[in-house]
């Protein structure tokens, strides 16, 4: 029909033939497929807590104390240990008006103040878990508790991995 | 691609909604409630379920860019910009290859595109402390994306009846 149309002002193409084949109508009911998409979530979700409670119980088993560790864009700046502290720690981090203060005591660390505007780091409180991490992602400083111990590798293994991220 | 003044407007509309809903989310989220970074509702969500069926997935790809670039000059950081535009289409994505199966309902596919959103969001925030300790955050931020995939999706489906009775479907 077009091609034997001499018209050149013909503006409206008819629509193609197998037009509907590429069109995708929306269902509005829950169905047992939704529930399959859920159930995957749930399961990603689970799957990383085991996995991450497996790795914190592998390095905490293979070592004598914890130790609080400080990084700024990935490059360790401060770590100290949290056993047998009997005065709380504080180190300082500044450069770029930016100003963020870490407090560690006996067993656990936290964020005390940032100048950062979400304060999120602040809010995430004490922390005394191994793996867990007080993180402030506008100055890109993490605050972890790392296991730490008699030969064990957790330590120069996070290293390891950080420059190979960083790289 | 050809497309109509009748469908630049209804892109132009939903940009819009899209755009709306993102500001909104940002002044009235009660963040201090929950301690966890990157927690959103993601209401912006709704407009990409919706484009992905009404419009197809060029037209939805535009929408969320131009979306994450518009909030970007609204007054965001460079670090929020990142951190949308990583979720916005890794959720993108999931919802296109959910979509095209047919067998999913608006909440699968809905369902879906949150996590996804989740993922992207943590990952992009681990390339920038270039650590993996924030994936602790992702168990948590997935199951809360089960509960908001849900309700975006209860959300969309009367404005899916009632748009797409005008005129349903969308190419590609």
């Amino acid at each position: 029909m077009t091609t034997n149309d001499p018209s050149p002002i013909r503006t409206v193409t008819p629509r193609r033939a197998d037009a509907d084949k590429h069109v995708y109508r929306a269902h509005y009911r829950f169905c047992r497929w939704d529930a399959v998409v859920v159930l995957f979530v749930l399961l990603l979700a689970g799957g990383l807590v085991f996995g991450l409670y497996l790795s914190a119980k592998n390095s905490l088993s293979a070592s004598s104390h914890k130790e609080a560790v400080l990084t700024v864009d990935g490059t360790e700046v401060w770590r100290v240990s949290l056993s047998g502290l009997t005065t709380a720690k504080e180190y300082t981090v500044t450069g770029n008006g930016e100003k963020i203060v870490v407090q560690a005591e006996n067993g656990e660390a936290r964020v005390l103040s940032s100048t950062c505007r979400d304060q999120i780091c602040v809010r995430t409180g004490w922390i005394s878990g191994v793996g867990q991490t007080a993180v402030c992602l506008p100055y890109r400083v993490v605050l972890r508790i790392d296991a730490v111990g008699n030969g064990a590798a957790a330590p120069s293994d996070t290293n390891t991995s950080y420059d190979v991220i960083s790289k | 691609m050809r497309y109509s003044i009748y469908d630049l407007s209804r892109w132009g509309v939903l940009t819009a909604l899209a755009l709306a809903l993102s500001v909104t989310e940002t002044l009235f989220f009660p963040s201090a409630l929950f301690p966890v970074p990157g927690m959103r509702m993601g209401l912006a969500n709704i407009v990409t379920l919706l484009s992905i069926y009404l419009f197809g997935a060029v037209p939805t790809m535009l929408i969320v860019l131009i979306r994450c670039l518009a909030t970007f000059a609204f007054g965001g950081n460079l670090t929020s910009f990142l951190f949308s535009l990583a979720g916005g289409f890794l959720s993108l994505f999931f919802m296109l290859l959910l979509r095209n199966r047919r067998v999913f309902s608006l909440f699968g596919v809905s369902v879906g595109g949150s996590a996804a959103h989740n993922i992207g969001q943590i990952l992009i925030a681990c390339l920038l402390v270039r650590s993996w300790a924030i994936l602790s955050y992702l168990p948590v931020l997935l199951l809360i994306s089960i509960v908001t995939g849900l309700l975006i999706a209860a959300l969309s489906a009367p404005v899916y009846k009632a748009v797409g009775a005008i005129r349903p479907g969308g190419e590609s």
